[in-house]
């Protein structure tokens, strides 16, 4: 009885000790939290990039190149730990909830970044510390002001191009509203994002006034909708990720598709049978992509991602980028480290030709109702 | 130690408290979470607390919502179905007819779940795509001119997926159950004179019947909740409720939509995991009132009372 007693209350005793050890070191950790907190607090001016302990980039397919990520961790020691987007709202929405930690620098395009900045998830840019800035194109860098402030670094900018198989299409296509023909039946896939309602706009002459493509009211939106039920029996499947549109390529499930110019380098590369075409009327179908800082990112970081920003708009490091992406660098001077095939492909000859009819997007009224009248058009294909 | 076998509610707390901290963790407190988003709003990208129903309202009141719920639904039960009716001979089989090396065929049959869900989806889009394993094959024999694509990207492809994907889950559950059907009823029947239909309709499946309901569960769940398979393969309008919640949170930012299209498909999901309890309680009921109405009524004796001496 003595000893059940005794091993009874050694073992009362040891989980009260445990506890008691666990309430301890919580204490602690919490205290070192807020001491780190206090100085981090005091350092929020000198932040050092080299004590960044891995800089978390959210970004699309292709704009990660190991040529791009690996100067800068040489440079620097700081590990980039990359992660794609799918979409600009789904970049929204994981930054809200909680991705301001895990990620410092956030590839946007001005939809995304103008939803970012009213969410608060992302900081103003300190242009005056991006030494490249005032030679990057203006007409990328100003999709990016709200306010009077910058909230991203303007890295590329392009056109979503109509890619399509020349062996299957005979005749190039020079319209979007060529896809609404007989040629194209059963061989069209569309991109699973209200971007692909921008085809119907502009088969309907809405982007004749660019202004009201990202305000349009119901009626519009409905008649978009209509024009694009229309294409019932010329869509196969719709796309949401590059890997599936190359994929799709590859296979010839599909010879039309609204792309990305990454997919169609990719489809290149892999000596697929694809094209560009030159649409006349483009719609808004230009884009630019930026770089920005996420609020949540702590000073070492935040310097580091000024490290990384500043490396990736130098001649230098934006060229590095384009030979991956195939996207145009925002700075000119990238064409000095380009062939001149490229300079060519990438319009940096002549930009505002190679821009041609396209319109920036920008940011809709009414993310749900686009968004409601994309998946009616989605279920009304069958 | 003597502690806990002293007391029965310390014993109930070490042993269920590890789960239900985590269910309370990871189910509960997301699903209040989901309810209470879904009774919210959204002003300007920012979520705001109003316990207002206008998107409960939104889903009910337009066709594009209740046309996919409807689509999910119809799609599950055939996916369960088709999965249970694949499951079952196989099942019987495997418990009945393999007398060694049972822990072969079983392996054979889950393998599918070593995979991994998108390799399995990737896969059926190499054989049945334009370009793929089965048109190839069809058009080297002759039976067509040229490859096809009407083998993927439509609801066919989509189903045969889903069932591929689905079977393994409703399979083992009604293995498992089947393997404990003492084989000496299934003898006794057969002395009895029931020919090995009757055996397998009138003593194995009623037992099994359990099994082959949460097997056919396990499977609509799967269909009901799948929302990259009728992307990848089924036709642009296969997209089913969970795509429409993904579409809220990914292009639509009306988290609060997203969000109570999600509960909708929670109250779903729970119904189809009560369905066994109501079936199996509708079955003892109709049992009952059937022994009920089988036995012999009590009626009155027309013989005159003889009192006792």
């Amino acid at each position: 009885m003595k000893t059940e007693a005794r091993g009874h209350n050694s073992w009362i005793r040891a989980l009260v000790l445990t506890l008691l050890g666990v309430a301890a070191v919580s204490a602690l950790a919490a205290c070192g939290s807020s001491s780190s907190t206090s100085s981090t607090k005091l350092a929020a001016d000198t932040g050092n990039p080299r004590k960044c302990p891995s800089l978390g980039l959210f970004t699309w397919e292709g704009e990660a190149p190991a040529s791009v990520l690996k100067p800068f961790e040489k440079e620097y020691g700081v590990p980039v730990k990359v992660s794609y987007i799918t979409s600009g709202a789904q970049a929204l929405a994981k930054m809200a909830a909680g991705g301001t930690r895990q990620y410092a620098v956030i590839f946007a395009a001005p939809e995304t970044t103008q939803p970012m900045q009213e969410a608060g998830v992302v900081k103003p840019i300190d242009t005056s510390k991006i030494a490249e800035y005032d030679k990057l194109f203006k007409f990328s860098t100003k999709t990016f002001e709200y306010g009077g402030k910058t909230y991203a670094l303007s890295e590329d900018w392009g056109v979503n191009p109509l890619i399509y198989n020349p062996k299957v299409i005979k005749t190039p296509p020079t319209s979007w509203a060529d896809l609404w023909g007989p040629e194209y039946k059963g061989q069209v896939a569309l991109w699973e994002d209200y971007s692909m309602l921008w085809i119907g706009a502009a088969a309907l002459g809405y982007d004749k006034d660019p202004s009201q493509l990202f305000h349009l009211s119901s009626a519009q939106l409905t008649a978009i909708k209509n024009k694009m039920l229309e294409l019932k029996g010329n869509v196969r499947t719709v796309w949401n990720s590059g890997g599936n549109l190359i994929q799709l390529f590859s296979t010839h499930e599909v010879a039309a598709a609204q792309g990305w110019s990454y997919v169609y380098n990719q489809l290149v590369e892999k000596h697929q049978p694809v094209a560009l075409a030159k649409v006349k009327d483009m719609g808004a179908q230009g884009w630019t992509e930026g770089a920005s800082i996420s609020s949540g990112a702590s000073p070492d970081c935040e310097a580091a991602a000024y490290a990384f920003l500043n490396w990736t708009v130098t001649p230098k490091g934006a060229a590095a980028l384009a030979e991956s992406s195939g996207y145009s660098p925002s700075n000119p001077e990238a064409a000095k480290y380009l062939s001149p095939a490229l300079v060519k492909t990438l319009g940096l000859d002549n930009p505002q030709a190679f821009l041609g009819s396209a319109i920036f997007k920008q940011a809709v009224s009414s993310p749900s109702a686009y968004n409601q009248t994309m998946q009616e058009v989605i279920a009304g294909l069958k | 130690m003597n502690v806990i076998r002293r007391h029965r509610w310390l014993q109930a707390l070490l042993l269920l408290g590890p789960a239900a901290i985590w269910g309370a963790f990871f189910i509960i407190y997301p699903v209040f979470e989901a309810v209470k988003m879904s009774m919210s709003e959204m002003h300007y990208f920012r979520l705001v607390s109003k316990w207002s129903t206008e998107s409960f309202h939104t889903i009910f009141s337009n066709s594009l919502y209740t046309d996919a719920l409807m689509r999910s639904v119809t799609r599950g039960l055939i996916v369960a179905a088709l999965s249970v009716a694949i499951s079952v001979p196989l099942a019987h089989f495997i418990s009945f007819r393999v007398k060694r090396h049972q822990f072969v065929w079983f392996g054979a049959v889950v393998v599918a779940l070593w995979l991994g869900y998108l390799l399995c989806i990737v896969g059926w889009r190499v054989l049945l795509g334009r370009t793929g394993v089965i048109s190839g094959l069809l058009t080297e024999i002759g039976i067509l001119s040229h490859p096809t694509g009407g083998l993927l990207f439509n609801e066919t492809a989509l189903i045969i997926v889903q069932v591929h994907l689905a079977m393994s889950f409703s399979f083992i559950p009604i293995f498992v159950v089947m393997q404990r059907v003492p084989h000496r009823l299934m003898h006794a029947a057969a002395d009895l004179g029931a020919n090995r239909w009757r055996q397998i309709i009138e003593v194995e499946l009623p037992l099994a019947g359990i099994g082959i309901g949460i097997g056919a569960v396990f499977a609509f769940i799967l269909s009901f909740g799948d929302y990259i398979a009728p992307t990848l393969v089924g036709d642009p309008a296969s997209a089913g409720i969970a795509n429409l919640a993904a579409s809220e949170f990914e292009h639509g930012l009306n988290w609060p939509l997203g969000a109570a299209i999600g509960v909708v498909m929670i109250v779903v999901v729970l119904l189809a995991l009560a369905m066994p309890a109501i079936v199996v309680g509708l079955m003892r009921l109709v049992g009952r009132l059937r022994r009920g109405a089988r036995r012999p009524r009590r009626t009155r004796s027309l013989a005159p009372e003889t009192s006792a001496a």
